[in-house]
């Protein structure tokens, strides 16, 4: 099962995609006057947008302490640390890392056929914590994780 | 091979001497005079955002540490200053706090406060809280006080009251010498930034160069008390078409030194843009953008009137009786300070006591031989004067130690012995009648004794008919030193304009007429018509020009050299055609006053200039 870890504390549930793209650069384009064609000025490579969907869920069993686990993942919100996805390749795992990421925000994303997005309660078992048999059957929330790399 | 893309420029600043990745500089600007002393914009943000992100919380605006600032961009210093300014901003989007470094005019050594001196008696330099002027008016003339003696390589003063005589300037060691513009601003710059913490001094020898030399150009220049080298070097420059900057010769130490450069002049760099319709090419084109208005009016003329002092002429006087000529045969026992009638008539107080001069024709007719004003055409010149009342004041030839030959106030009283056919010095009179005051709104004198000069009164046949009395002094002309340059005909403004100056205390004439009984002893004759004509085209070479200013902006690339442009000159646009030169008949283009680098938008901004600045 696809995990996030973000300053050595896994974000609960798991991770259904990472999208992490180019670093950006910066670049001025621009025209001189009645000459053809654009010049651009560019500088160093700078950061880059890493994009999470997450299905957040830990066994909540009751709405209080499904809260207090939100809590605590906006406490992580503005905080530079390294980020870790955890996957399997081939059956082995695999650990890409991303040091200097900024935990930019997180929002609720709304599941097929759900007309508002929000946390939902797993009532027909359908996730799993990882490493447990029983099925999880507490509160759950589909996000949208966004972090910030800064290259150096 | 055409180039479409270069890269940003490369920059880092550096703290305290030591590179510091978390101080961002937004932006650097360099500029001419005290109004453009270095500065940069810098931001504090760690690249990692952990906690070293400068903001507006929990601190003190005004109290930050002051720390040395050096940027280097493309690998070459453009910059260095003090953190001296805390700009602190809170918006809907966020905070933020920014620092501005400055090379500020505080840190370019102390204010005026003294002015140097050599100290003969202790055969040293000493500091004195003498006013610093240049060339001094000094007993109605210009006096040269710069001191043959040099500190640290620049001359100091010496007192214009120190070298009136050959035994007096033996004393200071040093002779009547003017100060020329190297040289003073040689001597302001060491004497006010002599330790050169932070910015070097103009090399003497590189002032030499660009400096006119000629000592008709500062006269009677006065430097404020209270005010810092660069606003005193903008005071003394740029009445003469010159300006001053810093330019960085490294990083660390004191690696920066004041240069000084002639507005409008030296080898002009042209602003690259292809012609239009040209494919692009960064190595040819650079200009975005330019604003620039060419006026040929404002600050330029073409014709130049500079006034220097009234004129003043010695000569000598015959004066007329200042009493009726009823009252001559008056007894002189009637006419002796005690006597009861003398005090109480007072019809009797001027008779053979009050000669005059008659200049405004305030006597006509009281005597027979006093029907006009006294003809002063022969002095002044025909046309040069209004009958009116004037003085007279301390003659212009000089005993040897240079002060005013006379008896009174430096002017020369005489009476006529005609016994002895012959002109006599009023002290050869009686010791009760010999002593004369000046009147003081005439040209006259008053025997002012307890008696009446009798001999005077005696002199002749008859009673008084060969008295005379006569006065050797200068008096004053209606006309001031003039003069008149015009270079209409080089001149792109077509009409006439004229910039008229007044100079009163810096050039002056002063003669002695033929008639002065002194005219072949030694003088104190000045006559400055040449150094104004010396002035005056130092002006029109300066000021007869069209001025252009604006802005012209560049592209700010890897490649662009962002120090060294101010006080260059700009040749014009020649991919488009487009010519600056601001004179029909020399080559003159507009000065890069000012350079602002903003690594935010990668441009590079030239305020170009031909304004005058102060006048002189």
């Amino acid at each position: 099962m696809p995990t996030l870890t973000f300053k050595n504390n896994r974000i609960r549930g798991s991770t259904t995609a990472f999208n992490c793209g180019s670093p950006d650069i910066p670049v001025r384009r621009f025209n001189y006057w009645d000459v053809r064609g654009e010049a651009e000025i560019i500088g160093k490579q700078s950061g880059r947008s890493i994009i999470v969907q997450h299905l957040f869920f830990g066994n909540y069993q009751n709405w209080s302490r499904f809260e207090e686990a939100l809590d605590e993942l906006d406490a992580m919100i503005g905080v530079n640390a390294k980020l870790e996805f955890t996957t399997d390749v081939d059956g082995d795992a695999y650990v890409r890392q991303f040091k200097n990421t900024t935990f930019d925000k997180w929002e609720p994303v709304a599941l097929a056929g759900q007309s508002d997005p929000g946390p939902l309660k797993d009532i027909a078992g359908t996730l799993f914590e990882e490493g447990l048999d029983e099925p999880d059957e507490g509160w759950f929330l589909p996000m949208t994780l966004y972090f910030r790399q800064l290259l150096t | 091979m055409a180039v479409a893309q270069r890269n940003a420029a490369t920059l880092q600043v550096y703290v305290n001497g030591r590179l510091s990745p978390d101080v961002h500089c937004l932006d650097v600007s360099m500029g001419q005079g005290a109004s453009g002393l270095p500065m940069a914009t810098l931001e504090v943000e760690t690249i990692a955002r952990k906690d070293g992100r400068r903001k507006l919380e929990g601190l003190s605006l005004a109290k930050f540490n002051q720390a040395t600032v050096e940027v280097v961009a493309n690998g070459k210093p453009v910059h260095f200053g003090k953190a001296l300014m805390q700009h602190g901003s809170i918006q809907p989007n966020g905070d933020s706090s920014r620092l501005v470094s400055k090379l500020d005019k505080h840190l370019f050594g102390i204010p005026l406060s003294f002015a140097w001196y050599y100290d003969p008696k202790r055969d040293d330099f000493a500091l004195f809280s003498l006013p610093t002027i240049f060339n001094p008016d000094f007993d109605g003339r210009n006096k040269g006080n710069m001191s043959d003696k040099r500190r640290s390589g620049a001359p100091v003063f010496v007192h214009e009251g120190s070298t009136e005589t050959i035994e007096s300037a033996i004393v200071n060691k040093t002779f009547e010498r003017f100060w020329t513009l190297p040289h003073a601003v040689n001597y302001l710059c060491q004497a006010l930034n002599g330790s050169e913490t932070y910015v070097k001094n103009p090399k003497p020898a590189d002032l030499i160069k660009t400096l006119p030399g000629s000592e008709s150009l500062l006269r009677n220049v006065e430097m404020p008390i209270g005010e810092y080298l660069p606003e005193l070097l903008d005071r003394l420059l740029s009445p003469f078409g010159f300006g001053w900057t810093v330019e960085f010769e490294g990083r660390g130490g004191n690696r920066r030194r004041i240069v000084v450069y002639p507005r409008q002049q030296g080898d002009p760099f042209p602003l690259d843009l292809q012609k239009a319709g040209a494919s692009v090419d960064m190595s040819k084109s650079s200009l975005e953008t330019l604003n620039l208005t060419a006026d040929v009016a404002t600050s330029a003329f073409n014709e130049v009137a500079i006034f220097g002092d009234y004129e003043h002429y010695e000569a000598t006087f015959s004066l007329a009786k200042g009493w009726p000529e009823s009252l001559d045969a008056t007894d002189e026992s009637l006419l002796t300070k005690n006597h009861d009638g003398w005090k109480t008539n007072t019809a009797l107080a001027d008779v053979w006591r009050k000669w005059v001069l008659n200049e405004a024709g305030d006597y006509n007719g009281t005597r027979p031989e006093i029907f006009e004003p006294y003809d002063l055409n022969g002095i002044f010149g025909p046309g040069n004067y209004v009958p009116r009342r004037r003085k007279f004041e301390p003659c212009i030839s000089v005993f040897g130690d240079n002060s005013p030959l006379g008896h009174t106030g430096g002017i020369y009283v005489e009476w006529y012995d005609a016994d002895a056919a012959a002109w006599k010095p009023i002290d050869e009179l009686g010791t009760e009648c010999r002593q004369v005051r000046m009147l003081e709104h005439e040209c006259g004198i008053r025997f002012d004794g307890l008696t009446i000069p009798i001999e005077i009164k005696q002199s002749g046949t008859l009673v008084g008919s060969l008295a005379a009395v006569r006065v050797t002094a200068t008096i004053v002309s209606d006309k001031r030193l003039f003069v008149f340059v015009s270079r209409k005909d080089a001149s792109l403004l077509k009409d006439q304009k004229a910039e008229v100056i007044d100079a009163g205390s810096r050039y002056k004439l002063r003669k002695r007429h033929a008639s002065s009984i002194f005219a072949a002893l030694k003088g104190t004759d000045v006559d400055d018509t040449g150094k104004m004509q010396t002035l005056a085209g130092q002006l029109l070479d300066s000021w007869n020009t069209a001025s252009i200013d604006g802005t012209a902006t560049i592209s700010l690339t890897a490649d662009t050299a962002i120090a060294g442009w101010v006080g260059r000159t700009v040749a014009g646009v020649p991919g488009r055609g487009v010519d600056f030169n601001t004179s029909p008949k020399a080559e003159k283009y507009p000065t890069v006053v000012g350079v602002k680098a903003n690594f935010e938008n990668c441009t590079l901004t030239f305020t170009l200039d031909t304004y005058r600045g102060k006048s002189l």
